[in-house]
């Protein structure tokens, strides 16, 4: 079933600089898509533009049969930004139940659901505590949890471990892999500019090329799921990143 | 050292000399021309070196002694005498150059007096007494008013027939001063209380109020302002001081007992002056305070005159001082708790300064 | 000794020194010289002319803390009260803010008398100039404060659907709150200087007239050793109610936001 649909979307900005350039996509229930590509290419203007918080100039965008702002309003799509962006008075639970509390849902139900999120994401023992004593990885696991609570249908990450040094960042990619799975049907974008990551994570990269931003292909990575360690270190792996650095070029 | 360093440094100096310069100079930059703290001269004042007008107690060509006068509040008749021995000579006649300082509420010419920033003030006596209490060496020379006309002014529609009447009204009050403590205390008046800003602005506005001052002023002032008031003595509770006594510091009387008398001598030929050519004397206080029109300065200049010539100085003449007034007057302040250690009222004030 | 009696003692002690040290100096100086108690009183004067009088002291400071705290809550109320206002909206903003700053420029020394005429003589005129200055600083910061929420997390409320109050509720002000402690700390030392700068300019006597009227007495009477202990009482006055914002703001602040968290290099 198609979640998201993108139909010659362009964005233009009023000094005329072109952002995306006549972007077309299809994306399916369930699939892990990755946008790669250098800054500028317009992949986080998507993002922006997917989460409705900026308008194309040209073209359609459909999410789940209608538009991006009900998709919002359904609370069916979710974020997660390269900055955690937690409240730093707030404990990790309620960071953690914001979604909730703003639609006003009853505190058990939010204490609740926020338990099963931070448990999905390891961290039940720090629901007390404070952003500030966290690790960055830990912040990024809050906003994540943050970002399952009210069980999207889609998840948007927008380069949400550009931040973090290379261990901890493998450590979430196979977390992220982990809770992704175990989801029933959820489907994400991810934006990086990783060739690896891309391909570590996804079953479909779109490589993204600036000046003007477009697709310039898509390239499918058919390795089954789970995938470990191994995937990794196996040649398979390094052809794909062969290739989507090839791409990058053009 | 550098060329910014030394401009510096000499900015510095001068500035620091300057500041100093400016505590005791104040007054000696004017003294050149008039012998007054003001700028315009007057007609009959003599300058430090102009031929001094002929009299036989001063030697010829002497240098004249500044003298430096703070007054008790702004320039108003009850300084008559002082102003009339300025503008005919007399000091200078006795040899002392007199710049005279106007003062205020906020202005405490005891301290001044005390610390010798001004060679003669003026207080009243009970305050001699609370102030030496502190401390301040100051003693009473004269004795300008005979009697006080401390009171509470109010307007005339309001019925105040005793102290009772005072109660529970708004005061504009001086604060500190004895007479009206020790009225608040001996008739237990609560009221409610505002410092005196020295305008009457306040007291217009609320036709209920009181206003502390002097029956021989302010209800002249306010008459000039189309509003009718009385006074209400605060000596009807029979705390009745000397009002006005001049006074000087223990050491200047120590060091200068001649320039007192001189003072003195000159003073009391100004008081005697003063009463019968008010006019022509008013204008020159007038200058000094231009709020008070010479118009109302002429009718509280009558009203002065029976506290300044009345009394005992009808018979033994101008300023003299008893030691029963003086002694009467520290019991009551003893008893309401206003002064806190007996003392000799003689080491307070002294008659010998006195012109015969 | 155990290691927070002598953290404290090395906290407290430098300065507790050098006070003992300034104070003796300064007994010993103006005996040496033996200057007019009226003058420049000793500290054993000072003390001993508090001791004195202390049930008249502690009847003035009485009245200006009543007036101080009263004064400080109508400003912190009225301050962000009106910040969250001015913050709704950016046309009341820019239609109302300008008049905020004409009202911090109002000289007290203008406005007590005038004050004292329409309210009458008593706590209610003081308390009321103590809010007008204790006021701005309160509205200026908070207003800084809640326009200065970070951009991502407004983002994010945005994207959850928030409606505005509940952006203004649950981000903003809370988000605000580094910026309005700021705001206490400036507010409340002015109330302090307000209440008795107020009380001795409007010259509400007698037993209401609070420090500032017992200032304007002593100085008239020239009761140089309690003159000071007034000052000093005024100090002590103005430093206690800091240091109890100070306390709220450790208090609030300490376990998120840097100002108030103490360093491990400490």
């Amino acid at each position: 079933m198609q979640v998201l649909r993108l139909d010659g979307v362009s964005k233009t900005y009023p000094n005329g600089t072109v952002a995306v350039q006549d972007a077309n996509l299809e994306v399916g229930e369930g699939e892990l898509i990755s946008f790669v590509g250098p800054s500028g290419c317009g992949k986080s203007t998507i993002f922006q533009m997917v989460a409705g918080l900026s308008k194309q100039t040209a073209g359609e965008i459909e999410i789940l049969g209608g538009s991006t702002g009900q998709a919002r309003r359904d609370n069916a799509i979710s974020f997660v930004f390269q900055e955690a962006t937690l409240m730093p008075w707030a404990s990790v639970r309620d960071n953690v139940a914001l979604p909730l509390k703003l639609r006003k849902l009853p505190r058990k139900q939010q204490e609740e659901e926020a338990e099963r999120v931070l448990e999905l994401v390891g961290l039940k023992d720090h629901a007390k505590s404070l952003p500030r004593q966290l690790s960055g990885g830990m912040r990024m696991r809050v906003s994540i949890a943050r970002s399952l609570i009210a069980k999207p249908r889609i998840l948007l990450m927008d380069e949400p471990f550009g931040a973090l040094d290379e261990i901890t960042r493998q450590t979430l990619q196979e977390e992220l892999l982990s809770i992704w799975q175990r989801s029933k049907g959820m489907t994400v974008l991810f934006v990086t500019h990783n060739a690896f990551e891309a391909v570590y994570l996804s079953n479909r990269i779109l490589v993204m090329t600036p000046r003007p931003g477009r697709i310039s292909r898509e390239i499918e990575v058919d390795v089954p799921y789970p995938r470990g360690e191994q995937f990794r270190s196996s040649a398979e792996f390094s052809r794909f990143v062969g290739l989507v650095n090839e791409s990058l070029k053009h | 050292m550098s060329i910014r360093k030394v401009g510096l440094i000499a900015a510095t100096s001068l500035f620091a000399l300057a500041l100093s310069g400016c505590g005791q100079n104040n007054g000696n930059a004017n003294s050149q021309g008039s012998p007054s703290g003001e700028a315009s001269p007057s007609p009959s004042a003599s300058s430090a070196s102009a031929s001094v007008s002929a009299s036989p107690s001063a030697e010829p060509a002497k240098e004249l002694r500044k003298v430096t006068v703070q007054l008790g509040w702004f320039a108003e008749p009850e300084y008559g005498g002082d102003y009339a021995a300025l503008v005919k000579g007399y000091f200078a006649e006795e040899g002392l150059d007199v710049e005279i300082h106007s003062g205020g509420p906020k202005v405490n010419g005891r301290q001044i007096v005390a610390t010798g920033k001004a060679d003669f003030g003026f207080a009243k006596a009970d305050t001699v007494l609370q102030n030496r209490e502190e401390g301040l060496p100051i003693v009473a020379v004269a004795g300008v008013l005979q009697s006080s006309p401390q009171a509470l002014i109010y307007h005339k529609d309001q019925n105040i027939k005793s102290f009772e009447d005072l109660n529970g009204r708004t005061a504009f009050f001086v604060p500190g001063v004895p007479a009206y403590e020790y009225v608040k205390k001996k008739y237990n008046l609560q009221l409610k209380e505002q410092v005196t800003d020295g305008t009457l602005v306040r007291f217009l506005e609320d036709q209920t109020s009181l206003l502390h001052g002097f029956s021989t002023s302010e209800p002249i002032t306010l008459k000039e302002q189309g509003v009718e008031a009385e006074a209400f003595l605060l000596s009807e509770s029979g705390y009745d001081p000397y009002e006005i006594t001049i006074i000087a510091n223990e050491s200047f009387i120590k060091d200068n007992p001649e320039v007192v008398k001189a003072y003195l001598r000159a003073v009391k030929k100004g008081w005697e002056y003063y009463f019968d050519h008010a006019e022509e004397i008013n204008e020159r206080i007038h200058e000094d305070n231009k709020d008070l029109p010479v118009a109302a300065m002429n009718e509280q200049a009558k009203a002065y005159e029976p506290f300044v010539n009345g009394g005992d100085a009808a018979s033994e003449g101008w300023g003299v001082m008893k030691e029963e007034r003086w002694e009467e007057n520290k019991r009551q302040l003893l008893e309401t708790g206003l002064l806190t250690k007996d003392v000799d009222v003689n080491e307070a004030f002294t008659t010998e300064f006195l012109p015969e | 000794m155990n290691h927070s009696l002598r953290r404290l003692l090395y906290r407290v002690g430098p300065p507790l020194a050098a006070f003992v040290l300034f104070v003796g100096i300064w007994e010993a100086a103006v005996r040496i010289a033996e200057l007019p108690t009226y003058l420049l009183p000793k500290p054993s004067d000072i003390v001993k002319s508090a001791l004195d009088n202390w049930s008249r002291l502690l009847g003035s400071v009485s009245t200006t803390l009543v007036e101080t705290i009263l004064g400080f809550l109508f400003s912190v109320v009225g301050g962000v009260l009106g910040a969250i206002l001015l913050a709704s909206s950016k046309i009341i903003e820019r239609s109302i803010y300008p008049y905020a700053i004409v009202l911090q420029t109002i000289p007290i020394v203008a406005v007590a008398p005038i004050i004292v005429i329409w309210f009458g003589a008593g706590v209610r005129s003081i308390v009321i100039v103590a809010f007008l200055i204790g006021f701005c600083p309160m509205l200026s910061n908070t207003l800084i404060g809640l326009n200065s929420t970070d951009k991502n997390l407004k983002n994010l409320f945005i994207l959850y659907n928030a409606t505005k109050w509940q952006t203004m509720w649950r981000l903003r002000i809370p988000a605000a709150l580094p910026y309005i402690v700021g705001g206490l700390k400036i507010s409340c030392s002015l109330c302090v200087i307000g209440a008795i700068v107020g009380e001795y300019v409007a010259g509400v006597g007698g037993g209401q007239g609070g420090l500032g009227y017992a200032i304007t007495y002593a100085a008239m009477r020239i009761q140089t050793p309690y003159l000071f202990a007034c000052g000093l009482a005024a100090s002590v006055l103005g430093i206690a109610f800091y240091q109890i914002v100070n306390f709220l703001s450790r208090k609030w602040l300490g376990s998120w936001h840097e100002s108030e968290m103490r360093g491990e290099n400490e």
